[in-house]
């Protein structure tokens, strides 16, 4: 091993490892070109990092990111989620073969004991948000239990605002029943729940919170 | 440094920043490293 004469060989490392700034990168780039003893050297070291990608080191993982274990939780909650409703679907769609089919899937979506309703009926756009909602009712004993999926588009440029859903009443009267942040690119799925029969239910709709716009709306209850 | 450098990705700047160590010695431990990696390689009979 021969000592290094040149002063700038011990760059030769930290370029290899894509360390270096992108000036000095840049710098040590261009004196790779005059430099006989750099050029060796940095060949001699060059398939290093390569093992090193490969290296089962106590170390090799970057920090992960302060979100990574309620963003997983969330995605395990997504899966299940939807793991749930396709079991629900497919109660549905054997209860439809069952009963000899003449029955619309939505309106029995919660028939079939304690699972969450299915999301048959797509709520309609009212407002110029690019924002969509599916929703599924079951009736109760006690009155409707509601289940939604609520997303804004990723790259909508729509101010933070809060989404109310209200249930609006046979005789006009309209009760809040859930309220969330309006988060661009991610679902809220909300399970809620009126004493109002089917029935007794008119419509169903989101609102925007604090300007009251009414953003979506369905009648097919 | 190679962790800091590799494994983590940051800059010299950064991985000095990180270690409480002037710039040029992030430089040259990491350069020293790599022949010493190198250098055991070569004795276990590996060229890289």
């Amino acid at each position: 091993v021969t000592e290094p004469g040149c002063p700038r060989v011990g760059d030769a490392g930290s370029y290899l490892l894509g360390a270096l700034s992108p000036a000095d990168r840049a710098s040590y780039a261009e004196h790779l070109d005059g430099c006989d003893e750099c050029l060796h050297e940095v060949g001699r070291l060059a398939g290093l990092p390569g093992l090193l990608a490969h290296a089962p080191s106590d170390e090799p993982e970057p920090d992960p990111p302060p979100d990574l274990v309620p963003g997983a939780a969330a995605a395990i909650r997504r899966y299940r989620a939807r793991r749930r409703l396709v079991g629900a679907a497919s109660v549905v769609v054997l209860a439809g073969i069952v009963l000899g089919g003449g029955v619309l899937f939505g309106r029995i979506a919660g028939a079939p004991g304690p699972q969450p309703v299915a999301l048959p009926v797509q709520m309609q756009q009212v407002s110029a948000e690019p924002v969509n909602a599916q929703v599924g009712f079951a009736r109760k004993d006690w009155g409707t239990a509601i289940n939604l999926r609520c997303r804004l588009d990723r790259g909508s440029a729509a101010a933070p605002e809060v989404y109310v859903l209200v249930a609006v009443a046979g005789d006009g009267s309209v009760q809040e029943l859930a309220r969330w942040q309006a988060r661009p690119g991610e679902d809220a799925n909300i399970s809620t729940a009126t004493d109002l029969l089917p029935d007794q239910l008119r419509a169903l709709e989101i609102k925007a919170d604090p300007s009251g716009s009414t953003v979506l709306r369905t009648e097919e209850v | 440094v190679i962790v800091e450098c590799f494994y983590r990705g940051h800059t010299v700047a950064e991985a000095a920043d990180r270690l409480g160590v002037p710039p040029g010695t992030v430089k040259s431990r990491t350069y020293y490293a790599l022949r010493a990696l190198r250098d055991t390689l070569q004795t276990m009979g590996v060229t890289p």
